[in-house]
């Protein structure tokens, strides 16, 4: 469509793909509105407007993550340091 | 693995450990988005610039229209708005980054911008300018705020000199920007 487009593609790395639909297996598989979510992005962009956008996104689904209980914040803490 | 990477790894890990996620969902969704992106809101427009019934029924119901075209997405409302000699429309996100992912596909970096989402609500003119786009002091600038319930497509106007054009070579005419409202068509 235009010739820009492969210049301003959505995403920069790999991981930023697959956590963009993990969020949206998540909602679709745990019936969660979509405003639980986007709530969170807003306020995880807000909170600080320099991050990089998708470290932003990574940001509001782990607080989704946690917030809505899903997975508690030591799982969270314990599966990274599993690795 | 960078530290963020590892972070996006160990969540994927808990989600996958509950049943939640799965490889091949993952991998399905973002098959399913590598499908929509301006070709299908490009359709939309030709369309519309061909079939008055058409675009009378995209600017009732945007939603309905896109399905009808088979561009189906899991967002909410899809408003079009159309451009006229007295209105040029353009579309933000102030507060993230809603987009009419189905028409659109994931939207470009400079959306997700502090200083586009910022700077076009507040100086709409001046921006538009400086991203190639001059708009006549005669010619009103509306700015539609997205949401996650109500996302908006502009509908450009067709530019002059295309009617021996057909449907689908109107559509390559059509650009991303121009249904942003960031340029013209």
């Amino acid at each position: 469509v235009t010739a820009d487009l492969e210049a301003d593609r959505p995403f920069d790395e790999p991981w930023q793909p697959r956590v963009f639909a993990m969020t949206q297996a998540l909602l679709e598989t745990t019936g969660l509105d979509r405003e639980e979510f986007r709530s969170r992005l807003v306020m995880s962009i807000a909170d600080d407007p320099k991050r990089p956008y998708w470290e932003s996104w990574l940001e509001a689904l782990e607080r989704l993550v946690a917030q809505t209980g899903v997975a508690d914040i030591d799982e969270l803490a314990r599966a990274r340091e599993l690795h | 693995m960078t530290p963020v990477a590892e972070r996006v790894a160990a969540l994927e890990r808990v989600l996958k450990a509950k049943g939640l996620v799965t490889d091949e969902v993952i991998d399905s969704i973002v098959e399913m988005f590598s499908q929509m992106g301006p070709m299908n809101g490009a359709r939309l427009v030709a369309r519309a610039w061909v079939d008055d019934e058409f675009r009378q029924r995209l600017l009732a119901d945007g939603k309905a229209a896109a399905v009808e075209m088979g561009f189906a997405g899991p967002e909410g409302e899809l408003v079009v708005v159309e451009n006229t000699d007295a209105t040029h429309n353009v579309v933000v996100c102030t507060l993230c980054s809603c987009y009419p992912w189905a028409v659109l596909g994931l939207p470009p970096r400079w959306y997700k911008s502090p200083a586009y989402r910022a700077r076009m609500v507040r100086e709409p003119r001046t921006l538009l300018r400086e991203m190639g786009l001059d708009v006549p002091d005669a010619v009103e600038v509306q700015v539609w705020d997205s949401s996650a319930e109500k996302r908006f497509l502009v509908l450009p106007q067709r530019p002059t000199g295309t009617e021996s054009l057909s449907e689908g070579e109107l559509a390559e005419r059509v650009t991303r920007d121009g249904m942003v409202g960031v340029a013209q068509v």
